[in-house]
């Protein structure tokens, strides 16, 4: 299955080279100890992205696995300059400080990549034993988390489901802006969508939604066009834009009509990275 | 109302990097006016953009979205925009590189002109 997956996601970048299929192909290179080619991949994707915090991530988990820690440090470095709350990257600082018995700035970087994905179960245990070392280490008391939050519990029992649902959430704010991953059918991958009355919508607005790329797809090879990047929709009540990802899904992000544009086209890309590398986590 | 079309559309496609701006119905997809480079299929433009289009502004209504006002669409080799008054939907086709926001309040404008 692996075999099969790395093949096609090769023939894709041989294909297109710009495609973000190399973050998934790298991990998949990378848990199979083949760190040479990961390593390749990795490069030759920065290379085409080089604003992309998933991309310098992606290299730093093979610098990582093949010994070279400092190098993946200055990944993971750059990456937060170009995205602040990159989880991953965070996580990745947090390991490496953790390995050093810098237990003062694990916890720090582990607990901001907790606040970027609340849901991760294994960063809440990671967070749960360094924040123990620490305790043991300076004797002083060290909370397992901020005061009157009771979602650290809560945290520990959520499921990959959950996970799936929160996968944007760090992304979106405050504001009334929503994400939704859709399987080439329209049917919601990951994300959520309650709307006004508080009513889960997800799956009725990812069915209407779902079919668009299709049709851009038509429309496009049509009109030799080449294949379609990106689609923005400006509603009398919202802003929608949607992004081809990985195997033929479809990354979908809403915003109230007084969002700017801009941000909306951001929020995009950065829920495409995030879909992105979730996809090959999953995979 | 011709003239001012045609002087409209001449407008959209003298901005740097439009390869074709034209006029057409949205319910049947014809093209009314056009300037559009020689390479480019106006009759399939008119018909393919308001198709896409029209199957947009179902979907956001379904959403909940209310009415469609403007869709943008990147592509490998172009950028497509359509913005509608009524039955009438102006389309341009660019180049990939064309500047978005330029296009968008242009296209603005020029709706408002037409309408």
């Amino acid at each position: 299955m692996d075999a099969e997956r790395i093949h096609d996601w090769m023939d894709e970048m041989a294909r297109d080279p710009a495609s973000l299929a190399f973050m998934p192909l790298v991990d998949s290179l990378r848990r199979l100890g083949r760190f040479d080619e990961a390593r390749r991949y990795a490069l030759r994707g920065l290379e085409r992205h080089p604003h992309l915090a998933g991309a310098h991530d992606a290299l730093a988990r093979v610098l990582t696995d093949a010994g070279d820690e400092g190098q993946a440090r200055d990944e993971w470095e750059f990456a937060l300059r170009l995205d602040p709350s990159h989880q991953a990257s965070l996580r990745g600082l947090g390991f490496l400080a953790w390995k050093r018995r810098d237990l003062t700035a694990a916890e720090r970087l582990l607990a901001r990549a907790q606040h970027a994905n609340p849901a991760d179960d294994g960063l809440a245990t990671a967070l749960h034993r360094v924040r123990a070392e620490l305790r043991d280490s300076s004797g002083a008391p060290v909370p397992d988390a901020p005061a009157g939050d009771g979602v650290f519990t809560r945290r520990a029992r959520s499921t990959a489901a959950d996970e799936a649902r929160q996968l944007f959430a760090s992304l979106l704010g405050d504001g009334d802006r929503t994400a939704l991953l859709l399987d080439r059918d329209g049917l919601v991958m990951a994300g959520t969508y309650i709307d006004g009355t508080g009513r889960e919508v997800a799956d009725e607005v990812g069915a209407h939604l779902g079919g668009l790329a299709e049709e851009a797809t038509r429309a496009l090879q049509q009109l030799g066009l080449g294949r379609w990047q990106s689609m923005l929709v400006e509603a009398q009540h919202a802003t929608v834009a949607l992004s081809p990802a990985l195997d033929g899904a479809v990354v979908m992000v809403a915003a109230a009509r007084d969002t700017q544009v801009g941000l909306v086209r951001r929020l995009l890309t950065q829920a495409l990275q995030r879909a992105t590398a979730w996809m090959g986590a999953a995979a | 109302m011709n003239a001012t079309l045609q002087a409209t559309l001449g407008e959209l496609a003298a901005l740097p990097g439009v390869r074709a701006a034209l006029a057409a119905t949205e319910s049947d997809g014809l093209p009314a006016a056009a300037v559009a480079a020689v390479d480019v299929d106006a009759d399939a433009l008119a018909a393919f953009a308001t198709a896409l289009f029209h199957r947009t502004r179902l979907a956001n209504a379904a959403a909940g979205y209310g009415e469609t006002r403007h869709l943008s669409l990147d592509a490998e080799h172009g950028r497509l925009f359509v913005v509608t008054t009524g039955d009438i939907a102006l389309v341009l086709l660019t180049q990939p590189d064309a500047s978005a926001g330029l296009l968008r309040v242009a296209l603005q404008r020029a709706l408002r002109t037409v309408a």
